[in-house]
């Protein structure tokens, strides 16, 4: 069975229909990336998944099970966590206030442990613990919303633009880090424009355009694809 | 134990001080006093809404309003109800919260200046009702507005009983209450309720990715916002003796977002020191005009629109030197202090990512 199986799903908002019938699944373990120019729908077809943008017609199972009525913040109970676009961090609060916010949906005691996991992970985040996050550089802050992410235990991880707006060098290390993310068995949907790298970490990609999926296959493939080729790697 | 003493020191002279002002001033300033605890009650009460959840609501009058009228018409001989203090408190910060709740419901999905604009409507249409449900069945009493109100009493002791004068006796309620609501916001603050609120207040689709029920913790927001409104009026019904819905216009909404936001949003004892300042600088403007005349022997100025003049300027002032209040909290202060710091980390990342 898929951990997430989307299918024909529709998404309007603000009379503009964003996703016109996409088909999508992942396994668990997998990382798939999902590629597209500005304006696609990559981003709404992620806030559908988690409740933020309501669905229109279609279905999301999770685990098999249809998840278009749960509230978001259920989903991330279920262990559905979202790394937003722009990164979206608690400006004023420090680094570590933002990492426990994470784990706002969880009661368990695991949490100091997995606190100490992510500073192992993310050392650079140890020293500026308790700076306030809008103070840090877009590549710490994309640290502090993928650690504040894994707080939740997610089971199934998105992660919007990871690369939007970094240095080129930067998003290198983040790229290192999402690896070393995947590394540990997580199930991972990587909506990025930056197609090049996107692929070349992912097992099958998916490309979007105007709101449709018109291609999909293994990253590799896709890599060597002429259309992607001459639409998305420049070459 | 040194932190003992300062606390023993601080509390001897709270008590201590409307007697030594009604010594230096008179009564008149102790008066002052009493009103100053009330709107530091009010201030955090909307500073829950507008410091802790960002949430702007220009219109928050109207739960002061429903708390002193609940009072009133449950105490006066108006309906001929003499309800006890101790139950007509609590119900007015119940029926307040109630009304947060419905002012809360509809404006869910809006934020900033339209939230604002919603809630302003909201304060004006709770006065427009009290001005005008005097007929055909007289309710509120209409702009005459009802008097005769009981004091709060406890036990048989009225605290408008002529022993120890009554300012001094509401004083010390007002002062004992001030203080739990100033210990409630700090608890709440620090709870998962209150950093549930920063969130919201910073990124609510993040925060709602971090799985916090937007929908319900904003309401509790208003909720508890508004049942501290609601308490400080029925305490202001009980100490006036007399409510009239030109005690509740918009001026005094606005003039309680500005305690709270010149004392430092979201920074409790900020707010407090706010709500203090602002209730007593007007008054203290008052002798602008006994000042003009002693020192250039004639009124130049009118008093009255130079006093305001002033705490104009003064407001403006303190916004241009101080943006992030008189005394706001650490994270501001960071927030604000932040800018060339960043620029050098900035610099030390992006160009050494072998860090």
């Amino acid at each position: 069975m898929n951990l997430l199986e989307i299918s024909d799903l529709h998404v309007s908002y603000d009379g503009i229909k964003a996703v016109r019938g996409i088909d999508l699944s992942l396994e668990e373990g997998e990382i798939v990336s999902l590629i597209g120019a500005n304006g696609a729908g990559k981003s709404t077809t992620l806030k559908a998944v988690c409740g933020i943008t309501p669905v229109h017609s279609g279905s999301i199972l999770f685990e098999g099970e249809d998840i278009r009525s749960i509230p978001p913040h259920m989903l991330v109970k279920r262990g559905i966590s979202l790394v937003p676009e722009g990164r979206g961090l608690f400006g004023r609060s420090t680094v570590e206030e933002n990492l426990k916010m994470g784990a706002y949906s969880r009661r368990d005691k695991g949490i100091a442990d997995d606190l100490e996991k992510i500073y192992a992970l993310f050392p650079r985040l140890l020293e500026r613990r308790s700076q306030a996050a809008g103070t840090l550089s877009g590549g710490e802050q994309q640290m502090v919303s993928l650690g504040r992410a894994l707080m939740a235990r997610p089971r199934l991880l998105f992660l919007d633009e990871p690369s939007m707006g970094l240095a080129p060098i930067m998003v290198q290390k983040i790229f290192e880090i999402i690896r070393t993310v995947a590394s540990t068995g997580m199930t991972i949907l990587l909506v990025e424009q930056n197609a090049k790298i996107a692929l070349s970490m992912s097992q099958r990609g998916y490309v979007m355009e105007s709101g449709k999926i018109t291609l999909s296959d293994a990253s590799s493939a896709l890599l060597e694809n002429p259309q992607v080729k001459a639409a998305y790697l420049g070459q | 134990m040194k932190q003992r003493l300062k606390w023993a020191f601080f509390v001897l002279a709270l008590v201590l001080l409307p007697f030594i002002t009604d010594f230096a001033l008179g009564k008149t300033w102790v008066r002052i006093l009493d009103f100053a605890l009330l709107y530091a009650m009010l201030a955090l009460g909307l500073n829950i809404v507008v410091g802790f959840a960002g949430l702007l609501d220009l219109g928050y009058i109207a739960f002061f309003a429903v708390g002193a009228y609940l009072y009133a018409l449950l105490a006066s001989p108006h309906f001929g109800f003499h309800l006890p203090f101790w139950l007509l408190l609590p119900m007015g910060a119940f029926a307040a919260g109630i009304f947060g709740m419905l002012l809360g419901a509809p404006t869910l999905r809006l934020r900033g200046d339209y939230l604002a604009i919603v809630t302003l409507g909201f304060g004006e249409i709770i006065r427009i009702f009290l001005n005008n449900l005097d007929a055909p069945y007289n309710i509120t009493g209409g702009p005459q507005g009802l008097d005769l109100i009981d004091p709060i009493k406890i036990g048989d002791f009225s605290l408008n009983h002529p022993l120890g004068h009554a300012v001094f006796n509401y004083y010390f309620l007002f002062l004992i209450l001030a203080a739990a609501v100033a210990f409630v916001s700090i608890r709440l603050q620090h709870s998962r309720i209150g950093r549930a609120w920063v969130a919201i207040r910073e990124d609510e689709i993040a925060a709602e990715a971090m799985g916090i029920n937007t929908r319900n913790v904003k309401l509790l927001a208003f909720a508890m916002g508004a049942s501290f409104g609601g308490l400080s009026g029925g305490l202001f019904a009980g100490f006036e003796g007399f409510v009239s819905p030109e005690s509740f216009n918009l001026n005094e909404s606005i003039m309680i977002l500005c305690m709270v936001v010149l004392g430092g949003m979201g920074h409790v004892r900020g707010v407090i020191f706010g709500a203090i300042l602002l209730s007593v600088l007007p008054e203290a403007l008052r002798y602008v005009g006994p000042l003009e005349e002693s020192l250039f022997g004639r009124v130049i100025v009118d008093a009255a629109s130079l006093r305001m003049l002033l705490f104009g300027l003064a407001l403006i002032l303190v916004m241009l030197l101080r943006p992030a209040g008189l005394w706001p909290s650490g994270t501001r202060r960071r927030e604000l202090a932040a800018h060339g710091e960043t620029a050098r980390h900035e610099n030390t990342n992006v160009y050494d990512a072998s860090r």
